[in-house]
Order: structure tokens, then C-alpha cells, then sequence
């Protein structure tokens, strides 16, 4: 065994370069005619060259799996956003088929409502409808867009039936105070005051005789007219 | 490839995981001279990967040859270093550290240069420095662990049947 860590203490000596020369030179020599040494020296050297290969190759393989793992993350985050645009798209095609359904069944049923009663004065296109609905009653209301000026309504000009409804709106940006309506003879026949939160008011064109008015929206110099028949 | 193994202890990604771990040191080591695609090459060593893995009586070398790719694929080293990174595991931290150390390696395990295959050791008196101990204490406690390890590499059966 001491014999044994001489040769080994030997060989350490001899691979860290700290031999001395004549050391060396005897070293050489007894490598030459003893197996022994020289089996022990290539042992040595087998173990630090795998040892080091070892090494070598764990750390290799810590570093790919730490790249597997990151790429995993990544694939995991892409999917994950994946999902959550899809999950919308799904709702939002679901939604829009609800709404669509609905907006079909309404059409059919104002159909059947028509077609049980064609006397009924129904006058209203489909493209128009649902704009219409916003202003109330679906048979007696008519909007007048035809004219330029499509942030004031009733349009300039525009003709109304007894049985409808007379929306007026402005836009907000404008300075109401109240609403006043003139006839044909500049008399002041209707004087509504304003709110500011108030976007429109309607009239039933009934309480009015038929002929051709004027609103006007003081402060605001504007003139409009409409006629009742 | 891997589900055509059965019996095969290791899943998928183990045998990815090793086979491109060994095709990345080949390349690194230029045994790979690209007589074929990467891909080949890596199947073909995924495929030794499972074949070591299940212990058959199988001849790697001809497999290899069956799989059109045969550069660089030292199946006997790399069985080397798979068994000698298997007994490593079994050691104690201590020793394993002064042996790293010693072989050229720095505390924290890694290369001190890139070139994995420069044969230095370190001398003791700068390895006993790192260790705030005496060169002497290094040297014994390097003598010990390394005697330690002969024994264990001297009793297992497949280090015995690589080195003879």
C-alpha cells in the first residue's frame, strides 16, 4: 500500500510538471521496464480524460435542457395566446350569430304582423328599420335624411302625416336653449325650453293644423321647415 | 423511434435529450464530418441511446452501419463516460471536488478553458489556495479520494469489461 502511494504520489508529481530533471529522466526509464508504473500512469490518465468528458457531457446536456425548457415555456406562452385569441374569436362569432338570429326574428315577426294585417299603415323599408327602432313607434315615425345637413332633424322640408311622430334633434355641440316652431305667418305656435342633457324631443303633429312651419333653436340662428298635410 | 422500443425505461425526451447532448459534443469534436444530414445522425444516435439503454446483445457498430451514418460515433467512449458519470454520482461531494479541481476543472464544476481535451492538472498549492487549506492537506485528501474511486471503478463489472 505505501508502496503503492509512493508510485501514485510519483505520478502526480510527474503530471503536474513539478518533477525535477534527473527525477524525470529516471521516471522515463522505469516506465520503459516496469509494467506496473506505466499501467498505472495510462489508468491515471483514462480516468482524468473520462472524467472530463464526463464533465464535459453534463454540462452540455444541463445547457440543452435548460434551452428545452425555455423553448417548452415559449411553446406553452404561443399556445396560450393562441387560446385566448381563439376563445374571442369563438364569443365573438357566437355573439354576432345570436344577434343576427335575433335581428332575424324580429324581421320575421314584424312580417307576420304585416301580413296578418296588410291595412295597417306599415311604412317602413327594410334597411331603415333599425334606425327606426331607436325613434319609437315602428308605423309612425319617418326619418328625413335625404337633405345635407343630417345632424338637425326633421331635414329641412320635410312632410308629415297626422298619425306620425315629429322627431326634432340637433347636434350636441350646438347652443340650445329651447325649441320654438312659427307658421306659414311667423307666429310662435310652440315654445319648448331645453335642458343641455336633453337630445331631442318629439311632437305629435296632430296638436298642429296642417301647413308649413318653421323651428329654430335659439341662440342658434338656423331655420328649418317641415309641413304637415 | 422511441415507442418501437419496448421495455425502454427512458421516455422520449430522455433519449432526445441524451442523443443530442452527444450529437452536440460530436460536432464540437468534429466526428461528425456531415456525410449525412444532422437528423440522420441524430437518429442514428437516439437510436444507440435506446439500444444501450435496453442492454441487448446487440453489436452497436452494426446498426450503425445499417443506418447509413457511421462518422465519429465512439460507442465505447461514450459508454465510458456513461459509466464513469454513473459511479461520479455515487461519490461524495468533497471528493468530487478535489478531483475536479485537481483534473483542471474550476469549483463550480465548469472548464477553466474551452478546450476540453488540454490535459493539465492543477498544482496543489494552488488548489489548496481555493480551499483556504494547506498543499499538503490537498494533496492527501486528492490521494484518498482517488484511491477510493480506483476501488470503486476496479469493482464495477462494466468499467472492467470497457477498460480491458
Amino acid at each position: 500500500m505505501a508502496k503503492n502511494s509512493t508510485i501514485d504520489d510519483l505520478i502526480e508529481k510527474y503530471l503536474d510538471g513539478t518533477i525535477s530533471e534527473a527525477e524525470r529522466e529516471l521516471f522515463d526509464q522505469r516506465l520503459k521496464n516496469e509494467p506496473v508504473l506505466s499501467e498505472k500512469l495510462s489508468q491515471r490518465i483514462l480516468i482524468q480524460k473520462s472524467w472530463l468528458k464526463s464533465a464535459q457531457h453534463n454540462q452540455v446536456k444541463q445547457h440543452i435542457s435548460r434551452l428545452i425548457k425555455i423553448e417548452k415555456q415559449r411553446l406553452k406562452s404561443d399556445s396560450r395566446i393562441w387560446l385566448v385569441a381563439a376563445s374571442l374569436i369563438v364569443l365573438f362569432g357566437i355573439s354576432s350569430l345570436l344577434i343576427f338570429q335575433n335581428s332575424q326574428k324580429q324581421n320575421d315577426r314584424e312580417f307576420l304582423a304585416w301580413s296578418k294585417n296588410p291595412n295597417k299603415n306599415f311604412r317602413i323599408t327594410q334597411g331603415q328599420q333599425n334606425e327606426v327602432k331607436k325613434y319609437g313607434a315602428l308605423d309612425s315615425t319617418r326619418i328625413h335624411k335625404e337633405m345635407a345637413d343630417q345632424d338637425y332633424l326633421p331635414a329641412n322640408g320635410a312632410v308629415f302625416q297626422v298619425t306620425d311622430t315629429i322627431i326634432f334633434r340637433w347636434p350636441v355641440t350646438s347652443l340650445k336653449e329651447k325649441l320654438v316652431i312659427f307658421d306659414d305667418n311667423w307666429s310662435k305656435v310652440k315654445e319648448v325650453l331645453l335642458p343641455k342633457s336633453v337630445m331631442e324631443y318629439r311632437l305629435n303633429p296632430s296638436t298642429l293644423k296642417s301647413g308649413i312651419y318653421t323651428w329654430i333653436l335659439p341662440p342658434d340662428k338656423l331655420r328649418y321647415q317641415f309641413s304637415i298635410k | 423511434m422511441v415507442g418501437a422500443f419496448h421495455n425502454l425505461s427512458l421516455d422520449a425526451e430522455d433519449v432526445f435529450q441524451e442523443g443530442l447532448t452527444r450529437a452536440v459534443i460530436n460536432v464540437r469534436e468534429q466526428k461528425f464530418n456531415g456525410t449525412s444530414t444532422f437528423y440522420t445522425y441524430l437518429t442514428s444516435i437516439c437510436r444507440n441511446v435506446c439500444l444501450k439503454e435496453l442492454k441487448r446483445p446487440v453489436n452497436i457498430h452494426e446498426v450503425d452501419n445499417n443506418s447509413i451514418e457511421t462518422e465519429g460515433s465512439e460507442t465505447i467512449s461514450e459508454d465510458l463516460i456513461s459509466c464513469m458519470t454513473a459511479i461520479k454520482s455515487k461519490m461524495d461531494d468533497a471528493c468530487k471536488q478535489i478531483i475536479d479541481l485537481r483534473f483542471g476543472l474550476l469549483q463550480n464544476g465548469e472548464f477553466k478553458n474551452e478546450k476540453v481535451d488540454a490535459f493539465e492538472n492543477t498544482r496543489f498549492e494552488e488548489i489548496a489556495k481555493q480551499l483556504n487549506i494547506e498543499a499538503d492537506n490537498a494533496r492527501q485528501r486528492f490521494r484518498r479520494c482517488m484511491e477510493k474511486f480506483k476501488m470503486v471503478l476496479s469493482k464495477d463489472p462494466e468499467w472492467r469489461e470497457l477498460t480491458n
